[in-house]
Parts: structure tokens; sequence; C-alpha cells
């Protein structure tokens, strides 16, 4: 199992050999049948390794170049008949003056960039009141030279926020 | 001819032991109706829980605690947005959740609600951050802890880790389960289909607005289509006369069948940017107007995955280690598949004792 794609000769030769080992394998268990494993798990055995060689072959073809080839195709030709419908439905919904899709999606754009804008002031004022707060606490070097002279502490906190500081 | 002597000729005891197998077949076929009762009742989350916080389509599961809480950073399971969260709640005997909620974590989940054609513009920046930070504030001002602790599993653990990245004081601990990292490795059959070669993702997402549910669907069947399509009936046959293997058998199934559309800009963000771009692991990922560097995580980190994964192959979460900041990181590859890791009995009785004792550690 690999991504590297083979000649339709060699893939073919390589499926025939794993659903060739995979026969023998799924015999093993009916050989051994007299060494006393019953025909009911036998079977159960069988019917697992069949299993395994028919998931190993899925698992080749889902990444084969073709089944990407087909997947694409599927895609395209759903999103196309998606398309199609769509354009009928808005064309009816027009007639009946009724609310499309693109309407609903200018009006969530809308209400999407109004809750930007507002989000936005949100954070230039939170941004604006942080910067005013870690001003406000900061001790202010020219006051404390200021401080140094100051013979009375008791008048510090009151000139500190005092509105003559605030900018 | 006694009895004795059919069961000593081989050949007479295998058609013996084929006709008492007809017989079973015979009885568990009669047993089909009543499965089909049992599928209608199967239970969706095995631990008690309440929504605790709203928003929008999202809501936030607190799970009652089995004790004493006995950390302090609560713990948000973040899921994927392509299937519902309670896998990781299951059943009893196999839930996730239930081994942290027991071990004294305040456990939270998010579930994500099924978007409609309306939710079609949301975009990755929505979730990494809009709503996760909102959950995320909820949970720190609810449980006074400064950060909280996350666990991503699969596309969720990939949008954790995003979130992690952009807004790295907010974690304490990460938790990937399954996550999609490295995008670049063609050994998920689910890398080769997106290949911007065989996939227009644009046209496909200005065709269908949200990425349909029966898609995704179809491109996990067709992940292996025998085992999918043909081996599972026989699996349910031979489980019909075992009451607790057919129930597991049918919540899985309704698990499995229980897709969600993915809102259609994500859908084509996550395609684009990840599976063609590779954009994550470049640390050039467009969140928003954020770029994600995965390099800011700086939290411990448990980087869990499997072997056998065929929708995450480990090759995919494995480098995410490599990537971050982190000093305190750890890897545990478990040889299982990709629900496996989150409900396989493996997993239960080694991975997730391993996992809550590391966030213990750290928590």
């Amino acid at each position: 199992m690999g991504q590297d794609s083979t000649g339709p000769t060699d893939g073919l030769g390589n499926v025939m050999q794993m659903w060739f080992d995979m026969a023998s394998a799924a015999m093993a268990p009916f050989q051994g049948h007299s060494a006393g494993l019953s025909a009911p798990d036998a079977l159960k055995q069988a019917r697992e390794i069949f299993f395994k060689a028919w998931s190993d072959s899925w698992a080749d073809f889902l990444r084969s170049p073709a089944f990407s080839a087909a997947q694409q195709r599927l895609l395209a030709g759903s999103v196309q008949y998606r398309k199609q419908v769509r354009q009928y439905l808005e064309r009816l919904h027009h007639e009946f003056e009724l609310p499309t899709c693109q309407d609903i999606d200018h009006l969530v754009v809308a209400v999407g960039q109004l809750d930007q804008h507002v989000q936005e002031q949100f954070e230039e004022l939170t941004a604006r009141l942080d910067e005013i707060a870690a001003r406000l606490d900061a001790p202010d070097p020219g006051r404390s030279d200021a401080q140094t002279n100051a013979p009375d502490p008791r008048e510090r906190p009151a000139k500190r926020r005092g509105p003559a500081n605030r900018r | 001819m006694s009895t004795n002597g059919h069961s000593e000729n081989p050949w007479l005891r295998a058609q013996q032991s084929l006709l008492e197998e007809s017989l079973a077949n015979l009885h568990r076929m009669a047993r089909l109706p009543q499965a089909w009762l049992q599928a209608e009742r199967v239970k969706k989350g095995a631990t008690p829980s309440d929504v605790v916080y709203e928003k929008d389509r999202l809501r936030l599961l607190r799970y009652r605690p089995a004790g004493p809480i006995k950390h302090r950073t609560p713990l948000v399971f973040v899921f994927a947005l392509v299937n519902r969260p309670y896998i990781l709640d299951i059943l009893p005997k196999k839930s996730v959740v239930a081994h942290f909620v027991e071990a004294g974590f305040d456990t939270y989940l998010i579930d994500w609600g099924t978007p409609t054609a309306a939710d079609r513009s949301r975009t990755l920046d929505t979730y990494v951050n809009g709503y996760l930070p909102s959950v995320v504030t909820y949970l720190r001002k609810r449980a006074e802890s400064p950060q909280v602790n996350v666990l991503g599993y699969c596309m969720g653990g990939t949008m954790s880790a995003m979130f992690t990245a952009l807004h790295p004081r907010l974690v304490k601990n990460l938790i990937l389960l399954a996550a999609g990292i490295d995008f670049s490795t063609r050994e998920g059959l689910l890398n080769l289909w997106a290949d911007s070669r065989s996939f227009d993702v644009d046209a496909f997402v200005d065709a269908y607005g949200n990425c349909p549910a029966e898609f995704l669907q179809a491109c996990f069947l067709m992940l292996n289509p025998v085992r999918n399509v043909v081996a599972k009936p026989v699996d349910l046959l031979e489980r019909l006369d075992d009451k607790r293997r057919l129930e597991e058998f049918l919540t899985m199934e309704a698990w499995l069948n229980d897709n969600v559309p993915v809102p259609g800009e994500v859908f084509r963000e996550f395609v684009k940017y990840l599976y063609q771009q590779n954009l994550l692991v470049k640390n050039r990922m467009p969140v928003g107007r954020h770029i994600v560097d995965l390099r800011h995580i700086t939290c411990p980190v448990l980087n869990l995955m499997a072997s056998q994964d065929t929708l995450v192959p480990a090759a995919q979460s494995e480098p995410f280690n490599d990537l971050v900041g982190s000093a305190d990181r750890k890897a545990i590859k478990l040889s299982t598949g990709h629900i496996g890791l989150a409900m396989g009995s493996a997993a239960q009785r080694e991975l997730w004792p391993l996992a809550v004792a590391w966030l213990a550690e750290r928590s």
C-alpha cells in the first residue's frame, strides 16, 4: 500500500497477488480443522482474513489517482448542481419578495461588522484606561525628587492623585 | 451408532457445530426487534451534569462532583465541531469524564450545539477568541482560579492548542487527545482527500454554506468501508445475545451517526490553512486578526495519541511537543484507534489513570 502510482498491469498484478495470498490464508483455518478448531471458528477466522484482504484492497483504491479523479468529478458535479438549485431558488424567492440566503448573509456581515467595530472601540477604550491607570499608579520621577525634599509625607497621596497630574 | 461415535468423526463434528451455530444465529435474529427497541433507548451521557453557562448555541456542562473538589483549577473539555461531545462520557465504565470527576477535579465540558445555516459565517476566531475566552472567563470567576486546565479532543485539541498559544496566561495545563497539528503527513486518507489538487474547498463552501453532516459522515465511513459497511452488521449479529456488548455497540453507533454540520467558514479555514497549507506548524496560522505561534505555549503539555488512528494519525499529533515552548511536556502513544483512545478498554485501564495522575500533580 503506498502513494506511488503503478501502471495498470502492475496494479492488476498486485491485486491478483493480494487476493491469491488472501485465499491461501483463508484456507489455513480449514486445514487446521482436524487439530481441534471448530467449524464455526474456522469460518470466522476465514471471514476475518477475507475482510482484511478486502479492506486492504479498498485502502489501495482509496489512495489511488483514479479515486482522486473520481472524487474531484463527483464533488464538482455536486457543487454545480447545488449552485443551480440555489440560483433557481433565489429567483423564486426574488419573485415572491422573500429574503434569500444572500440577503441573510448581507445582514450577518453587517451585524458582524458592527460587532467588530464595537469590540474594537471597547479594546481601544480598555487600552487607554489601562494606560491612564498605569500612569496614575507609577511614581512620578519629578515628584520623587520633590519627595526627597518634601518635609511632610502626608501631602504625597493627595498630590499624586490630584487632577493636575492627570492629563 | 453412539453420539460419541459422531463426535469422534471430524466431518460429523463439523456438521454438528455448524448446525449449532446456525441455530444460535436464528436465535440471534429473533432478538433483532428487541435490539431495535434498545437502540431507541440509548442514553447519551453517563455522569450526572448540569448546564451552568450558555452563550448562543454553546452550553457548558458541569459534572456533579463525586466527592469534595480536591483541585482548585477547573478542568474544561473542548470537543470537536464535527460530532457530539458525549463520547467523552458515553457509558459508566467507559467515561473519560468520570476518571477526572472521581479524582476530585471540578470538571466541565463544552457542548458547541448544532449550527444552522445562519452560523455559516462563524470562523475559527469566533470559537478560539470568542467562545473559549468567554467560557474560561466564566470558569475563572466561578472557581476563583486565575487559570484553567484544558483538555481538547480531535479538532477540539487543535483549537485548544490555538487558544493556549493566543491566551497563554489563561491555561495552567494543556492535554491534547488525538489532536491534528502537523497536517503534512499523508498517512491518513483525509489528508490525501483534502489535497488542494483534488478538493476545491472554496467552491464547496460557497455552494453548501455549512459543511453538511452527511458529507462528513460519508467521509468517515469511507475511511474503512469494509469495516464500517460490511463487518459491522456481522458484528452486530454476533452481539445480539449479549446484552452488555449489544448496548455498547448501539451506543457507539448512535454516537457515530450523530454528526453535526460544521460552520462553513470554519471548515474552509480548517481545510485550507491546515490540511492544504499546514500553517499551524509554520507558526503562521491566522485566527482572526492574530497569528498562532505555538512557541507561546509554555504551560505543561500532555500529548495523547493513538498509533492505529486513521482519522488523526499519530504522525499528525506527534510533532506538537517539539513545537511548543514548554519545558514540561510528555507524550503517550497507545496502540488503539481514534475512538479507542477515549473509550477503549486499554485506554480506560492504562491511559486515563496516568493522565489523571499527571494533571493532579500539576493542579
